[in-house]
Order: structure tokens, then C-alpha cells, then sequence
């Protein structure tokens, strides 16, 4: 579960994220969306506590975010829109990386990346350092590191940037299968569609405030009877500006 | 075409532009370190180049002066001009083949040579601004010293300028060529292949130096001299263009513009031909070795490395399990990086070489005053070798994490201890390294006891504080756009650590080793000796702040840092 409550984040004069408060809940699929700029990458940075709020607290699953920060990420996974991986790794040593610092016993770890490997179609290059990884490879190992742990809450910056359509299947598959296991997926994106697929509600943030937060149902309301959610995408947002 | 390139200038004049506005928004009391630091340095060597010019001219060796003082501008400049050459060729590799900006540019209507010429000219400002700033106070010392004529301080800039393309083309063009026609898997091998060839050379070259002294019982000043220059007539040969910009300098301090011209000509002339080389080579080669830089074979890894680094985790007993997981995953970073360790490689193989070496070198070490002037001045090498490599490898490696700082933010461990495994992974490396060295020089020099557990003592505290220092200012002054170490380690908390590391270890040195030392060269002094322990507390407080004030302000500013 996640739990923000008022925050706000500053940047010299400019405010990035205003006093935003949401609450979204255990096995609930949560999409994020809004224009360039408008604060959702500093909205994400701020839940998984890698930007600290001038105001307003975060919990994950209780934990606050900064006070009981070790806590709260290991419960906490995220996958950033830019895959950056160390280059002189390979993806498996990786990937038991992240799993030991989550304090995975080893044995659990290895069975745990092969089927992961199985699933997103890694072993091909698995062995190999990461330097040598396409953005799609490193996407897919990027992902794999972000459910290794069987993370409670997942925080998702644009997962499907620079997957092939196959990936993209795979990926949407197994983030609605972990969120109907119960874990809670934050998914900011650009792709409304992928949105309008996958979540349960939608968020639509616009100069750092949450104009609109619902179901697609209660969205096409609040924007005046649009008809899909590009539309009411597009209403509430031209509304602000 | 010229036009192309004025405008690559222009629109590196504006990012240039926008940088300083950027600065002068930051906090004043910074710019003011920071041109404090300058001066200070830059004043600290003028006066130490001053007096050694100064001392040169008295007796016994007043005569002799315009020959040392050749000698010494020859092998000053030969050395650049090969570090400027390496340097050039690290640093160009990045920019021509691995930067973003390279990328952008080979989609737009730029010829090859242009980017070429280009990246090779901001990559000439980034190797050579230091050699710039530094062999400044060298040439000011010289020419005041001399009370040469107005014009020596601008015909020296000139030569200054000039001299600096030739390194920067020939790096360039050296990267360029590898990069094109070396096979990938053959590049590791050419680091090796240049560490253990140059490595001894180097070490041969200077112990023939240093043996000048066997070849007569009374060493009369004229037949060292011509010892010297018979050893050193390599760097002196009148085909080196480092020849050509030391002797210009002199000539341009006797007062003789006609000669300082004509080696200046030779070097504008060599410069440009090099540059021609160069955007000749970027024609023909630099868009395939482009394309082929950007295929990177995939590397397997087999099972017997991983069971070198299961080995190497469980040889840190008693350790927090995350930390040493943290600290196995950068010796894997560092040791699959040629870059990196054929550096240190160089660094401490030369120190290595020249302590298993010096009973060949024939100092007469049963003699106290030798022995005891020896051992100082090895612990000294070693340390202050030690805070360049904590410099240039500990210092950035934060900032490295730029990028990928995602991976250790999301962590479920506190922040702190990723600045402690920093810490730990730099101290094991620095104390193993550097006692095994002064280890090696104690055994040579055949130390009692006490004098190698003063040693030993000096050197935990040094490689302690110079590790903490470079952590811990890494962690307050983290760069976390750049990649390039270079780049990161030329910033202000660069410079700020490695003036820093340089005081720790001259003042920790000073406080414990010197006193002892000087007891034992001087029956006279004998008493110092008994300054040993109280010095040694000194010292070892000294270490402690060292230690804890860089951590503690590290640690703070880590927990706030943002990505």
C-alpha cells in the first residue's frame, strides 16, 4: 500500500510536486499520467526515497519512507524509464546482487532468477557483461531485478520504452499477475492505452497538482463525458493550462 | 566547411557561457575556496620552482647551471609530453567513441574529421589545463629568477600552446587507429603489453641514471654532469619537440629571439603536421572505427571468476554481510576495467620495481645517513602515490554511480553503510598495496624492528585518512552527470582532496617518521628519536580527524543526496 499525504517539492522557485496526497491500495493497479514536465518522475523519486519532500510524509505499507527508510524499500521495488545497469556486471551476478542485499538466502536467489530468466526470456545472454546489453536486454534485467524479491509495492517509470511487442505482452502479463497476488503496482506512463489496459484507477497530474484521480469511467465524468482516456487526458489538462 | 566547425566553437562558447552564469549563481563563499586554493597552490609552487632555480645558481653548482637547467627542461617536457600523449588517448576514446554528444553529432550533416577535430580539441583543454596551470609557476620562477626580457613570459605561452597539440593529436589519432584496426580481443592485451614493456624501461633507464655515481671514486662535478647527460641523451636529442620547447625557453630567457623563433617554428610546424595527421586519419578511418566501436561483443563469464570473488567475500570475515557484498561488486567494476588497474598497475609496479632494485642502485645503505634518508624518502613515494590513487580512483567513485544511483537508492540498508563499504573497499586496497611496499623497502634497507613498526603504524594511519578523505569528499562533492573519472576528478572536490591528501601525508610524516629518522642519521640529534611516541600520538590524532571529520560531513550530505 501506498500512502502520500500532502507532499510538496521544491526547486529554487519552482514547484514541482504541489501539496499531493493519494492513497493507493494493496493489489491495486495505479496509472499515472500527465504532460512533459508536469512532476511525475519527482513524484515517483519522491516514493521510492530518492528525493527527499519539502512538506508531506510517504508510507509504504506503514513505513515511512525516509524515517524507516531501509524498511520501507525492502518492501519497495522500482523500475526507473531509463535502464542503467553496471556495465561491468553481468546480469546474473546482478541479479544475485540485488537479491543478497534483500537478504535472499543463495539457493532461493538462483531458483528464483532462473525463472525469471524463463519467463522474461534472459538466458540468451545472462552471462554476459551488461556493457554489451541492447536497452531492450537491459529493460528486461531491470525488471527481473525489480521482482526478484517479491516486492510488495511496485513503483514503474514507463516500463514499456524500448521493449518488442512480444516483451511488452510478457511485461503487461506479469505486472497484472503480481498485482492480482496482491502486490501494489504505481505505473506512470505516456502510453494511454497501456493505461486504460492495465489499471484500475488512473491519476492525471498536471503542473505538480492531481487534477484528476478515478476509474476511467469516473475520469470521462469529471471531463465532461470524453470518450476515451486520451480525451479526458486531453480536457483535463487543457483545463488547467 | 570551416563554417561547420565555427559553429561546433560557437555552440561550445555558449554551453561554456551558460556554465559560468550557473557558477556564478552558486555560493560565493565556493568561488572563493576554490580561487584560494588555486592561488595558494599555485603560489606554494612558484616559490619551491623560485628557490630551486635560485640554489642552482650558487656554488658548487653555478656553473653547471644552463647545462642542468637543460637537462632538467629536457626531461620535464619528454615526460609530458608522453603522460599528455596517454592522458589524451584515455580521455579521447570517451569522447570520440562512447559520449552522446558524438552520437548526435554523426547524425547531423558534420564531416567526420570535423567531429573528429573537434572532440579532439575539447579533449586537449581537458588533458592539458592542468600541465597548463602547473608548468605555469615553473616558467614564471625561471624567467624571474633569470630577470629575463619582457618577452619570455608571452613567447613561453605560446610555446606552451603549441607544444600541447602535439600530445593531444597524437592520442587522438592513437585511439583512433586501436579503436579501428585493433581486434577488441587483442586491447587488453596491448594495456599489458605497454605496462610491462614500459615498466621496466622506465626502471632500467633510471637506475642506469642513478648509477652515475660508480664510475669514479671522487665524483668531480664536470664528470657527473657529463655522466648525466651521456644517460640522459635520449631526452635530449635535438629530434624531440620536448627538446625544442625546453631549449626555446632558454633561449628566450638568454635574451636570443632569433634562436627561441626558430624552435618554435619547428614545433608550430611539427604541431600542425600532426594535427593534419590527424583529421587525415578521422577522414579515412574515424566513421568505421565509429560503427565498430559501437558493436560491443558480448562477454562471457565463466565460473572460475565467480568463485574468485565467493573466495575473495569470504576472506572479509566479521564483516556486515551488505557491506561486503558492496565491496565484492566494485573489485569485480574495477578489476574488468584495463583502464582502471593498468593504471594503478603503473602507479605502484614503478615503486615496486625500484624498492626490489635498490641494492643494485648502489647507495652505500650501511651508511645511516643513506639508509635513513632512503627509508624516508620511499615512505613518502609510497604515500603520496597512495593520495594520488585515492585521488584518482577512490575520489569519483560516487560520482561514478551517477547514472545507476537508482540501484544502491533502492537498497534496503541505510545509506551510510554504502559510504562505509566505499571506505572499506578503498582502505583494504591502499593498506595492502602500500605496506606491501614499504614492507619490500624495509626488508632492502634491512630496518630493525622498531623503525618497520613505525613504518607500518605511519602507513595504517595514512592509507586510513586518505581513504576516509576521498570518500568522504567524493560523498559532499558528488558529480553524478559525468562518467568520465577525469573529468570528475578535475572538479573542485577533486582538487580539494588531493591538496588535502597531500597535507595529511606531509603532516602525518612530519609529525611521526621525520623526527625518529633524523636521530638516527645524526648522533648530534639523537634525542629527537625519543619524539617518535609522542609524535606517533600526534599522528594518530591527526589520523582520527582525518577519519572522522570527511565521513561524518560525507555521511550527512549522502543521506540528503538526490538523484
Amino acid at each position: 500500500m501506498i500512502e502520500i499525504e500532502n507532499i510538496t517539492k521544491r526547486f529554487g522557485e519552482k514547484i514541482a510536486v504541489d501539496r499531493l496526497s493519494l492513497t493507493v491500495p494493496r493489489g491495486e493497479f495505479f496509472a499515472f499520467v500527465g504532460p512533459n514536465g508536469a512532476g511525475k518522475t519527482t513524484t515517483i523519486k519522491l516514493i521510492v526515497g530518492l528525493m527527499r519532500a519539502d512538506e508531506g510524509t510517504v508510507r509504504i505499507c506503514g513505513q515511512d519512507i525516509q524515517k524507516n527508510a531501509a524498511a520501507a524499500k525492502a518492501l519497495l521495488s522500482h523500475i526507473p524509464d531509463q535502464p542503467y545497469l553496471y556495465d561491468k556486471l553481468t546480469g546474473r551476478e546482478f541479479l544475485e546482487f540485488v537479491a543478497r542485499m534483500h537478504r535472499i538466502e543463495a539457493a532461493q536467489a538462483r531458483r528464483k532468477i532462473e525463472e525469471l530468466s524463463d519467463l522474461l526470456s534472459l538466458s540468451d545472454y545472462l552471462d554476459d557483461l551488461a556493457e554489451g546489453y541492447s536497452h531492450g536486454m537491459k529493460q528486461r534485467v531491470v525488471i527481473a531485478s525489480a521482482i526478484v524479491h517479491d516486492p510488495k509495492v511496485i513503483v514503474v517509470d514507463e516500463p514499456m520504452v524500448g521493449l518488442d511487442p512480444r516483451s511488452v505482452r510478457v511485461v503487461k502479463d506479469l505486472l497484472r499477475g503480481l498485482s492480482r497476488a496482491g502486490a501494489t503496482i504505481f505505473m506512470s506512463t505516456h502510453t494511454l492505452n497501456v493505461a486504460e489496459e492495465l489499471a484500475g484507477r488512473v491519476g492525471i497530474i498536471d503542473c505538480g497538482r492531481m487534477v484528476a484521480v478515478g476509474t476511467l469511467d469516473e475520469l470521462r465524468r469529471a471531463s465532461g463525458g470524453a470518450k476515451g482516456l486520451e480525451e479526458s487526458f486531453l480536457r483535463l489538462t487543457a483545463e488547467e493550462e | 566547411m570551416a563554417a561547420r566547425l565555427i559553429t561546433l566553437a560557437w555552440v561550445r562558447a555558449k554551453t561554456l557561457r551558460n556554465s559560468l552564469r550557473v557558477l556564478r549563481r552558486q555560493s560565493r563563499l565556493k568561488i572563493l575556496v576554490i580561487l584560494l586554493f588555486a592561488i595558494a597552490l599555485w603560489a606554494g609552487l612558484y616559490f619551491v620552482f623560485h628557490d630551486g632555480f635560485r640554489s642552482l645558481g650558487s656554488p658548487p653548482l653555478e656553473d653547471f647551471r644552463d647545462t642542468i637547467v637543460q637537462i632538467l627542461f629536457a626531461v620535464f617536457f619528454l615526460s609530458l609530453l608522453i603522460m599528455l600523449t596517454f592522458s589524451n588517448a584515455i580521455i579521447a576514446y570517451g569522447s570520440l567513441f562512447r559520449s552522446e554528444e558524438t552520437a548526435f553529432l554523426f547524425a547531423r550533416p558534420f564531416f567526420p574529421w570535423q567531429i573528429f577535430a573537434y572532440k579532439v580539441s575539447e579533449t586537449l583543454l581537458f588533458s592539458s589545463w592542468a600541465f597548463l596551470f602547473l608548468a605555469l609557476p615553473l616558467i614564471v620562477a625561471y624567467g624571474v629568477n633569470g630577470r629575463s626580457p619582457w618577452y619570455f613570459y608571452p613567447g613561453a605561452a605560446a610555446f606552451f600552446v603549441v607544444f600541447a597539440v602535439i600530445p593531444a593529436a597524437a592520442g587522438g589519432g592513437a585511439t583512433l587507429l586501436i579503436a579501428r584496426f585493433l581486434p577488441r580481443s587483442m586491447r587488453k592485451a596491448l594495456v599489458l603489453l605497454l605496462v610491462i614493456v614500459t615498466v621496466p624501461a622506465a626502471i632500467g633507464w633510471a637506475a642506469g641514471f642513478l648509477r652515475f655515481h660508480e664510475t669514479g671514486g671522487s665524483y668531480a662535478a664536470e664528470r657527473w654532469v657529463r655522466n648525466v647527460l651521456g644517460r640522459l641523451s635520449l631526452s635530449t636529442s635535438p629530434l624531440l619537440p620536448s627538446f625544442w620547447i625546453g631549449d626555446g625557453v632558454i633561449q628566450l630567457k638568454r635574451g636570443d629571439p632569433g634562436a627561441a623563433l626558430f624552435r618554435f617554428l619547428l614545433l608550430l610546424s611539427t604541431a600542425l603536421f600532426s594535427a593534419m595527421v590527424g583529421v587525415h586519419l578521422s577522414r579515412w578511418f574515424y566513421r568505421s572505427a565509429y560503427y565498430r566501436a559501437q558493436f560491443r561483443a558480448r562477454k562471457h563469464r565463466g565460473q572460475w571468476s565467480g568463485g574468485f570473488y565467493r573466495l575473495l567475500e569470504r576472506a572479509l570475515p566479521g564483516m556486515n554481510p551488505e557491506l561486503r557484498l558492496l565491496m565484492v561488486k566494485d573489485v569485480k567494476i574495477f578489476v574488468r576495467d584495463p583502464v582502471q588497474w593498468s593504471q594503478v598497475l603503473i602507479f605502484f609496479g614503478l615503486l615496486g620495481i625500484y624498492f626490489a632494485n635498490m641494492r643494485n642502485l648502489h647507495y652505500d645503505l650501511n651508511l645511516p645517513y643513506w639508509q635513513n634518508f632512503i627509508s624516508v624518502l620511499n615512505l613518502v613515494a609510497t604515500c603520496l602515490t597512495l593520495s594520488t590513487f585515492t585521488s584518482r580512483f577512490i575520489f569519483p567513485l560516487l560520482s561514478l554511480e551517477g547514472r545507476k544511483f537508482w540501484i544502491l537508492g533502492l537498497l534496503p540498508i541505510e545509506r551510510k553503510n554504502l559510504l562505509y563499504s566505499k571506505f572499506w573497499f578503498a582502505f583494504i586496497g591502499s593498506f595492502v598495496i602500500s605496506q606491501g611496499l614499504m614492507g619490500l623497502s624495509d626488508l632492502i634497507l634491512r630496518e630493525p624492528a622498531p623503525v618497520v613498526a613505525l613504518h607500518a603504524i605511519a602507513v595504517l594511519i595514512i592509507s586510513t585518512g586518505l581513504s576516509a578523505l576521498a570518500v568522504g569528499i567524493g560523498a559532499l562533492y558528488p558529480n553524478l552527470r559525468e562518467d568520465n573519472p577525469s573529468k570528475i576528478v578535475s572538479g573542485f572536490g577533486g582538487t580539494l582532496n588531493l591538496v588535502l591528501s597531500v597535507a595529511f601525508v606531509a603532516l602525518v610524516i612530519v609529525l611521526m617518521v621525520v623526527p625518529y629518522h633524523v636521530g638516527r642519521m645524526r648522533p648530534e640529534a639523537e634525542f629527537l628519536q625519543r619524539l617518535a611516541l609522542p609524535g606517533a600520538l600526534l599522528a594518530v590524532a591527526v589520523g582520527a580527524v582525518a577519519v572522522i571529520v570527511p565521513m561524518w560531513l560525507g555521511v550527512r550530505a549522502f543521506e540528503r543526496l538526490e538523484a
